[in-house]
């Protein structure tokens, strides 16, 4: 019922002193509600203010809304005693809802019994306005009198102006309460903010955090949980006064409680009583609250807790307003969680590596291998917090684990071996991939030898290098709820490859000391003295057998010279440098004498090595073989057969006295009787001289024989005509070809004419042969044939002399034996023809020391033919055939063995420098039977000296030299411009192909040289000077240059002034190359080169253009394909020249070879 | 007649030697040793002297050389006689001024030749 305001004089109305008393209290009211800070007071106020006396009004009451419930809620009165603060009215009850329902003012003239809300009240006038906050409507204004139809226009004007003002401060009041709060939020906030920073304890944090929440809500309790995700429980880390019960470490599954339902729902919840909440967990049974309100804390939608607020008010309602703060802590909270959350990953990441870093510098050090394995278990086993720990090594050879390393295990299973798939460890190196096995009592595939009845947990991961297994560690727990999470998984990973590395380093340095030792055993149980030495030539060690040797303790010698220790005065510079080449990386072989420490002097042969590390010289290995009993042996061996060779020609004499005697005696006896004309007795004792003569002949052929093989053979060279030689040898065999009635010829085609050779041995050969020839023919024809070949400029000239017998011939197996000394061609024939089966060696000895040989052919029946094939000049001091070379000699024999001159030379001129006079002889002997003229040096610095003398077209080097080695002579020459053209050929025992060929040896030979390639390699290099280089040049001073620098490098040279003239000499020059300058009158270079190029005689012959012109490419067109080499005079071509011609020269002689060894085309 | 001296220190080879000779009317005085053929060249003064090279004192090579260089015995041709047939010592005979050597054992008819070719030219 509402009551219209009519304009009727009511309590307090009028004006005058009323109206200032009015005025004054209304004052007072408004001051008294801008004083007001806070709600409660600006209601109280504005009550107070309502009720003054000037005013009239009986009763004044503030009432606000509570937004959860819709009641009216009585802040402040004042005129009722009974009217108690606090209380509800409850929507439907009393007039002071009215407002709240249209927002206006409500008078009610007369109160019935009805509408009140309090039971004492009977009757007056009541008004009623909303009070309103910013629009909204928040409470009721109540005014009452005792006094029906009390209030008139006036007062609803004041009344309205009281409610407005009070609206105004009310909402004032509370903007500045949110303010507030808001502040001490943020300062909360920055408290748990700063607790954040300082305070990265987890459980540390998140209690302060959950204080800090429950006094901003002021709530008797709180929870924080922690959501763990390996065993996808909420675990309780925090706790507010929860009670007696310490709930921290409570551990609810998701769904199980209040938590565990946000957890689930990822929703806030609040529970008003949570007693009666079906959704209560078993664990929160006995519990003081009442009231919850609870959050799941959520890091972008991932679950990582929860929160929970408890009161034991049951009227402490949550609000939005509480629910807002509590998402606000749950936001915050979860932030916190997660970020102490990855500190704590940080932080156990750097614990990790830390602990990494430690192992690596614990195992990195220590080479020990079960000191490393023990180190790897323990290091594991500490941070993982494992209960213990178990290492096995994989054995590559027995394919098993053997236990190597055992932790805290309880038993020690160390040296248990596992098969491929057995057990936890087992399996794992099976499948080389990490094993967790959470209970490890039920695993089928446990191993009876795991008797570790404590183990419950167990985690093996692999140790592999590559994918190559080295073995496998296992952690393990005893306790049943110690699993192993994926942070474990991953640190023992980590650990793995470094354990795996360690491991294998200990065993890799176990396995190299062990070979250490094995080379060590071996050197020092050698019989051969090994002894090794530093840069400075001082003694490192040596072995037992060196100590015997030499006589000398190995710590007595340690640290001194070697060649101080154990050299001669005689040997000590050879050796010292011997040692020096032997570290410069070649090594060093020879025979030499050494010294004892008690003096007596050794015959060594020494070998010495450079010992390279990573390609560099460190040492020396020396190697000393004790061979004074084999020198002495040689000795022995030498001087027995020189006393033989001694005795045989003593005996020779001795041999040949009686022969004489009987030989002479029996002829003049024969004469005398054939004097007396008793003819009778004649043949008797011609019988005697025969028989004396075939004995002497015997021992001749036995001497000569002996003096072969003893090597004293000589030749005695001299010019004779071998025409007459010839005849001389006929008229001797002569008798002995009619005594079988054979018919003896020779045959020449034109005279033999005079040679050089051995006469004697000569005749010796012939008639030999001869002899032979008649011996086994009957009445049949003996033929010596005699040829001189000329070899033309090249090849010396060769005698050919064959002795054709048409006897009874040889069949293979006889001419097998043919040459053996004492096998005729069987014993039947010496019977029937005599002789000692010497002869044939011996002829053959002969030729081959001449430079020639013996061949023969022979058919059964019809008879025989031995040819003997001689050089027509004997070259000097022909040796016998001796091809090894010989260690250190005596200069004497070497000085000899060069002094002598040597052959014709017409196919090039070749120095050998070599220390030995060996190699002088063989070498001589084969290169100047092709027809080399063969000059020798000693050492590298008279080579040297000689090159320059000599300029030869090719130097044969010996590498090994006492004083200046054959490299420093290379590298002399090569140094040299003047030099460096001649091309050098290297010889050495050993193979050091590619150093000879860095430092510019033109090829490289190894002793013992083989000739043949010798020779086929000289061809390669020495020019032919024989056929000459045409010159032509118009200029004279230029052609007289240019001669002049060819003539003195050995070339023959020709000239002409044209190119008509060139090509008039062409023929009968037959150059070999052509240096040709381009302007000339008549006929100049560009049409000459074109012309020689289309003659097929001249087409292959090589063409150096030396030319002042400056060739435009129209010219260098027109020449190139005629012409090789193209020079411009007026710069320094003088002296490049020679070499390009070398080249040039080559190049045609290459081509030219493989032309003529290109098989035969077949036509198509 | 014409007369040989023989050097010659073996008994069997003189006995052999000078008896072929004497057989073939030539006369023969013998030295049996280098000293005394020297002694002999100039005593005897023989149209011919075959000189064993192998002797007892001084050897052949160097009696040669004595005859040769005395004025009064140097005309007289010398046939060295060795019992090697080596061109070595044929060498060192005739640089030792011996006009042609032979070898033993003797072939007379050889020998015989070398001295009638001696004897024809002297």
């Amino acid at each position: 019922m509402s009551g219209s305001p009519d304009a009727r004089p009511g309590a307090g109305g009028g004006t005058g002193a009323n109206g200032r008393r009015r005025q004054a209290a209304l004052l007072r009211l408004s001051t008294a509600i801008a004083a007001a800070e806070e709600e409660t007071e600006i209601c109280h106020a504005v009550a107070d203010g309502l009720y003054d006396e000037a005013l009239g009004y009986d009763f004044a009451a503030v009432l606000l809304v509570d937004g959860a419930t819709g009641d009216r809620v009585l802040v402040a009165s004042r005129g009722r005693a009974d009217a108690p603060q606090g209380l509800h009215v409850k929507p439907g009850v009393g007039l002071s809802e009215r407002p709240l329902l249209d927002g206006r003012l409500h008078y009610t003239p007369k109160v019935t019994q009805d509408t009140r809300y309090l039971p004492t009240r009977n009757e007056g006038s009541e008004v009623d306005l909303p009070l309103l906050v910013n629009r909204e409507l928040v409470g009721v204004l109540v005014v009452e009198s005792d006094r029906p139809d009390a209030f008139g226009p006036e007062d609803f004007e004041i009344l309205q102006a009281a409610a407005n003002q009070t609206g105004i401060a009310i909402g004032r009041a509370r903007l500045l309460a949110a303010a507030q709060r808001r502040a001490d939020e943020e300062e909360a906030l920055r408290a748990t903010m700063s607790d954040l920073s300082s305070q990265l304890e987890l459980s540390t944090l998140l209690q302060s955090v959950l204080e800090r929440a429950v006094g901003l809500l002021g709530v008797s309790h709180g929870e924080l949980a922690i959501f763990e995700p390996s065993s996808q429980d909420l675990v309780v880390v925090a706790g507010h006064n929860v009670g007696e019960k310490e709930t921290i470490g409570t551990r609810m599954a998701i769904g199980e409680g209040a938590m565990g339902h946000v957890a689930r729902t990822h929703e806030p919840l609040v529970i008003p009583n949570y007693r009666e909440w079906d959704g209560r967990s078993e664990q929160y049974e006995q519990v003081e609250f009442v009231s919850v309100m609870v959050a799941p804390l959520l890091i972008g939608g991932r679950l990582v807790g929860a929160l929970a607020f408890m009161d034991k008010d049951p009227d402490r309602v949550f609000g939005d307003e509480d629910l807002r703060l509590l998402n606000l802590f749950a936001r915050h909270a979860a932030i916190a969680i997660d970020n102490a959350r990855l500190f704590t990953a940080e932080r156990r990441r750097a614990s990790e590596q830390q602990a990494l870093l430690d192992t690596l510098k614990d195992l990195s050090g220590e080479l020990e291998l079960s000191k490393v394995l023990h180190g790897v278990l323990e290091r594991a086993v500490t941070l993982l917090q494992v209960a213990g720990g178990e290492l096995a090594t994989w054995d590559p050879v027995r394919q098993d684990l053997e236990i190597v390393a055992s932790h805290n295990m309880g038993t020690n299973a160390v040296g248990t071996r596992m098969a491929l798939g057995e057990g936890a460890m087992g399996r794992v190196a099976e499948t080389s991939e990490p094993l967790v096995i959470p209970r490890y009592q039920e695993w089928i595939s446990r191993s009876e030898k795991y008797t570790q009845s404590v183990v419950q947990t167990v985690m093996a991961v692999p140790l592999l290098i590559g994918s190559r297994l080295v073995g496998v560690i296992a952690a393990v727990h005893s306790e049943p709820d110690r699993e192993f999470g994926e942070d474990d998984q991953r640190l023992l990973e980590l650990f793995a490859p470094q354990a795996a590395i360690a491991i294998e380093n200990a065993r890799l340095f176990t396995e190299s000391r062990r070979q250490k030792q094995y080379f060590e055993e071996l050197v020092r149980n050698s019989p051969v003295a090994i002894v090794t030495l530093d840069t400075s030539h001082n003694v490192v060690s040596c072995n037992p057998a060196f100590e015997e040797l030499f006589g000398y303790a190995g710590d007595e010698i340690r640290g001194r010279n070697l060649d101080d220790l154990i050299t001669t005065p005689e040997t000590r510079v050879d050796a010292m440098g011997y040692t020096q080449q032997a570290l410069a990386r070649n090594s060093v072989e020879i025979i030499s004498q050494r010294r004892r420490k008690d003096g007596r002097l050794l015959d060594v042969e020494v070998l010495g090595v450079p010992v390279l590390v990573d390609g560099k010289p460190e040492g020396l290995m020396a190697l000393y073989h004790d061979i004074t009993e084999l020198l002495q042996a040689r000795e022995d061996a030498e001087s027995a057969n020189r006393a033989k060779s001694q005795f045989l020609a003593n005996m020779s004499h001795e041999l040949r006295t009686p022969l004489n005697a009987i030989i002479g005696y029996s002829e003049m006896l024969a004469e005398d009787l054939a004097d007396e004309g008793d003819g009778e007795h004649v043949p008797d004792l011609e019988k005697i001289g025969t028989a004396g003569k075939h004995l002497l002949s015997l021992i001749n052929e036995i001497l000569d024989l002996s003096k072969i093989e003893a090597g004293k053979m000589e030749l005695y060279l001299e010019r004779f005509d071998a025409d007459a030689a010839l005849e001389e040898v006929m008229a001797t065999i002569d008798p002995v070809a009619s005594q079988n009635g054979n018919e003896l010829v020779l045959n020449r085609d034109g005279p033999v004419g005079e040679i050089r050779s051995d006469a004697v041995k000569f005749r010796q050969i012939l008639l030999n042969l001869l002899s032979n020839a008649c011996k086994f023919t009957e009445d049949g024809r003996v033929t010596l044939e005699a040829v001189r070949s000329t070899g033309g400029d090249v090849l010396p000239d060769r005698l050919t002399l064959s002795i054709r017998d048409t006897g009874i011939g040889m069949n293979e197996e006889q001419l097998g034996r043919l040459f053996e000394a004492f096998s005729q061609a069987d014993v039947s024939t010496t019977r029937k023809f005599g002789g000692t089966g010497l002869g044939l060696v011996i002829s053959r000895r002969f030729a081959r020391m001449m430079g020639g040989d013996i061949e023969v052919t022979s058919t059964p029946g019809e008879g025989s033919v031995f040819t003997v094939t001689l050089p027509a000049e004997v070259a000097e001091q022909a040796v016998p055939e001796v091809d090894a070379i010989g260690p250190e000699t005596e200069s004497a024999e070497l000085t000899q063995a060069l002094l002598s001159a040597s052959g014709p030379g017409t196919a090039g001129t070749i120095l050998v420098i070599d220390d030995d006079p060996g190699t002088h002889d063989l070498l001589r002997r084969a290169l100047s039977r092709e027809g080399y003229r063969v000059e020798g040096a000693p050492d590298g610095e008279s080579g040297l000296a000689r090159i320059r003398e000599l300029r030869p077209d090719a130097i044969i080097l010996d590498v090994r030299m006492p004083r200046m080695d054959g490299w420093s002579v290379l590298s002399t020459l090569r140094a040299d411009p003047d030099l460096s053209t001649i091309p050098v050929i290297v010889l050495s025992m050993l193979d050091d192909r590619n150093v000879g060929y860095a430092l510019g040896a033109a090829d490289y030979l190894t002793k013992p040289v083989d000739a043949r390639q010798l020779v086929a390699t000289l061809s390669r290099f020495c020019p032919d000077r024989e056929a000459p280089i045409l010159l032509v040049e118009d200029d004279s001073d230029a052609r007289e240059r240019v001669r002049r620098v060819l003539e003195r490098d050995g070339w023959k040279v020709e000239e002409a002034g044209n190119g008509r003239e060139a090509l008039a000499l062409l023929p009968d020059l037959q150059p070999q190359l052509v240096v040709l300058d381009l302007m000339m009158p008549e006929m100049d270079g560009f049409e000459l080169a074109a012309r020689m190029k289309a003659d097929a005689r001249w087409r292959a012959l090589p063409v150096l253009v030396l030319s002042a012109l400056d060739l435009s490419a129209e010219q260098r067109q027109r020449l190139s394909g005629s012409v090789d080499v193209i020079m411009q005079k007026g710069g320094s071509e003088l002296e490049e020249l020679l070499p390009e011609i070398r080249s040039l020269l080559d190049s045609a002689r290459s081509s030219a070879e493989a032309e003529s060894t290109r098989p035969e085309r077949n036509p198509e | 007649m014409t007369k040989i001296l023989l050097v010659e220190d073996d008994e069997m080879n003189r006995d052999m030697l000078s008896r072929r000779l004497l057989k073939r009317d030539y006369e023969v005085v013998i030295a049996t040793d280098g000293e005394q053929g020297v002694a002999m060249a100039g005593s005897e003064n023989p149209d011919l002297i075959l000189m064993d090279m192998s002797l007892p004192g001084i050897d052949g090579w160097t009696a040669t050389r004595q005859v040769k260089s005395d004025d009064a015995t140097r005309s007289i041709p010398v046939i060295a006689l060795t019992a090697h047939a080596m061109a070595g010592d044929r060498e060192k005979a005739l640089e030792a001024g011996c006009d042609d050597f032979d070898t033993k054992p003797v072939e007379l008819k050889r020998l015989l030749g070398k001295i009638e070719a001696l004897l024809g030219n002297g």
